[in-house]
């Protein structure tokens, strides 16, 4: 039941620290892992930040421009990012072929879960980052906006909720 | 000085059992028919999802605090309190509870984890974290999402992660805890407490807790 934490200073998270988080919970490796088994593991969760941080780094910047665009407006849009959580579990499924792990990758079922945890952190970039304009912006409707949010108010929440497939999973053979 | 221990708390696991917390997904049928001073909601596109106990929120002509009472047919639910008007065909949300997460401070005074039994435990201590961009009782989780399977285990987790912006604080870990009066007269009955693994600060930025991945393996709720 390993809960991530991410702390940032002066604003919003940058991508990088999603990219790491994000491969170290989508490809745990356990603490009994050691020798050459625990290097080629590392490497991959490595590979798997740098793939995976031009999609947080995309997510970000174009939540960033709607809002600049039209604040208030963009605060009531629904968040939608399964294609781009499915490009980017993609790529991972890619580039762990022919690793120790491509077998585990290659599972319809991991790739499910992946998407949806990828769907999950690249609808909390988008959330956080209208949480910030919510704080900056002058305007009561944004203030009102982020109460709701953050009081759990149904309404709110879906529109910032992830939107990957989270239909029940085929029992494994 | 107290801990925080990462634990599924005792009560939690004692109340379940009773049906002491509803983790549904929020049901959103349309075409139903509220009518003033009735009990009833009818023409319901569908009650699939709804179950006894739930929330009506979101509709015109529904009382404060009506929840459902019964489920009467397949287009039909009984609620708790009478309608207030009579406005017409529309969509209606029924929810399930709403779980918060609260921040527990450094250096606490008590300790968090299997017998921690409700928020007040850490009211009750001032052991609850502040700071600018924290309001106490923390935060309402994202809405419920349905279960999930995978071989004989079925898995459950909340479908977003809590962020605070704007902040200015210091936490060692938090309290999940269910805000709904469902057992009793008591509200805020804990779920889980959780370990950051040290004191976590944040300074006019973003803190944000990612809840685990949802799987067979670690989701917070699993019934293997």
């Amino acid at each position: 039941m390993k809960f991530g934490v991410l702390s940032t200073d002066g604003g919003t998270h940058p991508p990088e620290k999603w990219a790491v988080l994000a491969s170290e919970l989508l490809f745990q490796i356990d603490e009994k892992v050691d020798g050459a088994r625990l290097i080629q593991a590392k490497t991959l969760q490595n590979s798997i930040a740098v793939a995976l941080l031009p999609f947080f780094s995309k997510h970000r910047d174009d939540e960033i421009a709607a809002l600049d665009l039209d604040g208030d407006g963009q605060l009531d849009n629904d968040h939608d990012a399964t294609d781009r959580a499915e490009t980017a579990i993609n790529a991972v499924v890619k580039l762990a072929k022919g690793s120790p792990w491509a077998e585990h990758w290659a599972d319809p079922l991991v790739q499910t879960t992946a998407r949806q945890e990828m769907a999950g952190y690249l609808a909390t970039v988008a959330k956080e980052e209208r949480m910030e304009y919510c704080d900056k912006a002058e305007s009561g409707y944004s203030t009102e906006w982020k109460e709701r949010l953050m009081g759990g108010d149904p309404a709110v929440l879906a529109l910032v909720a992830p939107t990957a497939s989270v239909e029940p999973q085929p029992e494994k053979a | 000085m107290g801990t925080v221990t990462t634990a599924m708390t005792t009560s939690f696991k004692t109340e379940v059992p009773q049906a002491a917390h509803c983790f549904a997904a929020p049901a959103v049928p349309t075409g139903g028919v509220v009518t003033n001073g009735s009990f009833a909601i009818t023409s319901l596109s569908s009650v699939a999802a709804i179950l006894v106990g739930m929330a009506v929120t979101a509709a015109a002509g529904v009382a404060a605090g009506a929840v459902v009472a019964s489920i009467d047919s397949a287009t039909q639910i009984t609620m708790s309190k009478a309608g207030t008007s009579t406005p017409g065909a529309q969509a209606i949300t029924f929810t399930g509870d709403t779980f918060n997460v609260a921040l527990i401070k450094p250096s606490p005074t008590g300790s968090y984890g299997a017998a921690t039994t409700n928020y007040s435990d850490v009211t009750g201590n001032s052991d609850e974290a502040s700071g600018t961009g924290y309001t106490a009782g923390g935060q309402a989780l994202s809405a419920n999402i349905s279960p999930q399977n995978s071989g004989t285990t079925s898995f459950w987790s909340w479908s977003g992660n809590p962020s605070w912006t704007g902040a200015s604080f210091s936490a060692i870990g938090c309290l999940i805890y269910n805000t709904t009066k469902r057992l009793g007269n008591t509200a805020n009955r804990s779920v889980s407490t959780h370990d950051f693994g040290g004191t976590q600060t944040v300074a006019s930025g973003t803190f944000t807790i990612v809840l685990p991945t949802n799987d067979a393996s670690n989701a917070i709720l699993r019934i293997t």
